[in-house]
């Protein structure tokens, strides 16, 4: 396994998704353990809800493209990036979830190494790796607010 | 793996501007007021988050350059110490300066032991706390972020 390659890829999002990765708790692991009722509340702008939505979008752009699907385009801020949810619950969202990290590491099975440093299909100036690599981070990032927003609401009860 | 590239670019990617995932470390700091530094949002202040983050930026730090370390226990008040007044002038100057010796520890850091558990009764390799450094910080750079936009909107609220 390298650095950049697509096993380190698959590697990385089962640590991420499974429990206890180095920087704290783990996707499943976090959002099994938050109640129904503090899924759709809002803090803020915000739910963990909202931003569960907001992650099952990126996740489907990478997967999109690591199939080379040219026609599948996210503009940062539109309402696409951010889906209304509000009619999904947590069952239903977590779901979701599963499936895309299902489809994501098969993608990371079936691409050879070598695709990840193309660029991305077809109006991106990054390559395939980086997206990968971004998306990763990205759950991350979200997934510390989710974890805070739950303590918040945990708190206020 | 023949260096440690990937992870010093790690560091890179954090303190740029518009990395992937959201917003770098200069860039999130430079958007918040001084006055919402020490401001709580129920149990947590942006403040606090930063100094937790700099607390296992030193941790990261000593490991690499093998100095004597101790254990933080989790959830300890070594792991979220008291930020104490710290200014924003001041985080920025601690996140710049642990980039580096984060930097310079990377570079040097001997490949061949990568893979090793970092310690026998952990299942984490040294891979693991490497990527997981960076990895720390995101996560909770997001919650700064988060606690940000909701200091701004209860600003906004007040207008």
């Amino acid at each position: 396994m390298t650095n950049g390659n697509t096993d380190w890829f698959a590697d990385q999002f089962e640590t991420m998704f499974a429990a206890q990765p180095w920087y704290g708790k783990g996707m499943l692991e976090s959002l099994e353990a938050i109640p129904e009722e503090r899924w759709q509340r809002a803090v803020g702008h915000q739910s963990i809800a909202r931003l569960v939505g907001h992650m099952l979008m990126w996740r489907r752009f990478v997967i999109e493209k690591l199939r080379n699907n040219d026609d599948f385009v996210l503009q940062y801020f539109s309402p696409e990036e951010w889906p209304d949810v509000r009619h999904l619950n947590a069952g239903q969202l977590l779901a979701e979830l599963k499936t895309s990290q299902t489809e994501l590491l098969q993608e990371l099975e079936r691409v050879p190494d070598v695709a990840l440093e193309e660029k991305v299909p077809s109006k991106y100036d990054y390559t395939k790796g980086t997206l990968v690599n971004g998306v990763l981070q990205h759950d991350i990032y979200h997934l510390g607010q989710i974890n805070l927003l739950n303590a918040q609401i945990g708190k206020d009860k | 793996m023949q260096n440690t590239n990937y992870f010093v670019s790690l560091y890179d990617n954090l303190h740029r501007k518009m990395p992937f995932f959201g917003s770098g470390i200069e860039e999130s700091l430079d958007r918040i007021p001084e006055e919402h530094l020490h401001r709580p949002v129920g149990h947590r202040t942006i403040a606090q988050l930063l100094t937790h983050m700099l607390v296992w930026r030193e941790d990261l730090i000593k490991r690499l350059h093998e100095l004597p370390r101790e254990k933080i226990e989790i959830n300890s008040p070594e792991d979220w110490p008291e930020p104490g007044d710290r200014t924003k002038a001041d985080y920025l100057q601690a996140f710049a300066e642990t980039k580096v010796k984060l930097q310079e520890g990377l570079a040097k850091y001997d490949v061949s032991k990568i893979n090793d558990l970092v310690h026998p009764d952990y299942d984490y390799t040294n891979v693991n706390v490497l990527e997981g450094g960076a990895q720390h910080d995101i996560y909770h750079l997001g919650q700064v972020n988060l606690l940000a936009s909701i200091l701004r909107e209860l600003e906004e609220a007040k207008e």
